[in-house]
């Protein structure tokens, strides 16, 4: 039993802050997050969850993602749209290509974008300020803010249109 | 050009839309699309933020649920405090007969790599208490920064840590990264560590 539990506390250790990263990447919810990531923890101990002996630490990660897409698929579009997940049920950063789409994407913007879109575009999508709180930052009208943000839009999905994926 | 300008007052102020609002918009497969392409926008720098070295600058305490907190002899908390600390505790409750190995040693560097915060900080000033109780680490504390240690409430000897204790940082400093600890409370007052 005490094997099982340095195991245990061993996987703790090194995983914990992996598991509570995608989490909190997949959730955009720090408590929920915390939650899921707890409550793994908690069915191991319990023993109601059972790991493999290869590559525990893989399938800890998968079980997390797992179950932060089931939290994610009773979310409503409300609750969806007020974190900015999307509202298609796969988790838009699982594979590696969408990954790098999605990379590539943002350097694209940054390559093509006038630079006052590129701006308006990073202050909202990066730093996530408001669209007022643009308009003050950069001394402009917040009627420019959605002109920039709908050009940017515009191009991006001229480029890279979700939907193909 | 209009629906998107809605699109964006919407993805902003959801709350000040009704559910049907927001599902009529959302029906319109060419707004679903923009606004996808919102969510991967701030995924991508979401993604450019990961791939940039960092380092944890605060204390970060977990939340934990009810249940989990039910569960004898597990861990509680991780914290991770300036590139230098990394520890996680647990909490022995009443009952739990089994004697837990205790071990206080010199952290090996390479132990735990890719795990562990980087730091700049000499590995030889770091010591790693494992499952060791808080009163084991306290007396190591008062016996290496000469201070008395009192406690006030007699449980929190047994409280159970895992953490790294940087040698060369001022005590003051241990004590605020053990005050990390959701269970743990201790103070610094007049060369006395007091332990509520």
């Amino acid at each position: 039993m005490s094997d099982v539990k340095t195991d245990i506390e061993q996987l703790y250790i090194d995983c914990y802050q992996r598991m509570l990263n995608m989490a909190r990447w997949m959730l955009k919810n720090d408590d929920e997050a915390s939650d899921t990531v707890s409550d793994v923890f908690a069915r191991l101990a319990e023993g109601s969850l059972v790991l493999p002996e290869e590559r525990p630490e893989g399938y800890l990660m998968v079980t997390v993602r797992n179950r932060c897409l089931d939290r994610i698929r009773i979310l409503t579009i409300r609750e969806r749209m007020e974190r900015r997940l999307s509202l298609s049920d796969n988790d838009p950063t699982s594979s590696e290509s969408e990954r790098e789409r999605i990379a590539e994407m943002i350097d694209y913007a940054e390559r093509t974008f006038s630079k006052q879109t590129w701006r308006v575009f990073q202050l909202r999508f990066d730093e996530e300020l408001l669209y007022r709180e643009i308009a003050e930052r950069l001394g402009i009208s917040e009627v420019s803010v959605y002109k920039h943000l709908t050009e940017a839009l515009r191009l991006l999905k001229e480029k890279f249109n979700p939907t193909r994926r | 050009m209009k629906d998107i300008e809605q699109l964006l007052k919407m993805t902003e102020r959801p709350q000040d839309y009704t559910d049907e609002e927001l599902q009529k918009l959302m029906s319109d497969p060419e707004m679903r699309e923009y606004y996808e392409l919102m969510v991967s926008a701030e995924a991508g720098f979401a993604l450019r933020k990961d791939e940039a070295p960092k380092a944890e600058k605060r204390p970060m305490i977990l939340s934990l649920g009810n249940r989990f907190m039910r569960i004898a002899a597990m861990f509680i908390g991780v914290l991770m405090l300036s590139g230098i600390a990394f520890a996680a505790y647990r909490l022995v409750v009443g009952g739990d007969s089994e004697s837990p190995t205790q071990e206080v040693r010199t952290a090996n560097p390479t132990q735990q790599a890719g795990t562990l915060q980087q730091t700049q900080t000499d590995p030889n000033s770091i010591r790693t208490f494992e499952n060791a109780e808080l009163q084991q680490i306290l007396q190591e504390l008062s016996d290496y920064y000469h201070v008395s240690v009192e406690y006030r409430n007699e449980q929190s000897r047994h409280i159970r840590l895992y953490t790294k204790w940087d040698t060369a940082a001022p005590l003051q400093q241990i004590i605020e990264l053990l005050n990390g600890f959701e269970k743990v409370s201790v103070r610094l007052i007049d060369n006395q560590i007091i332990a509520e």
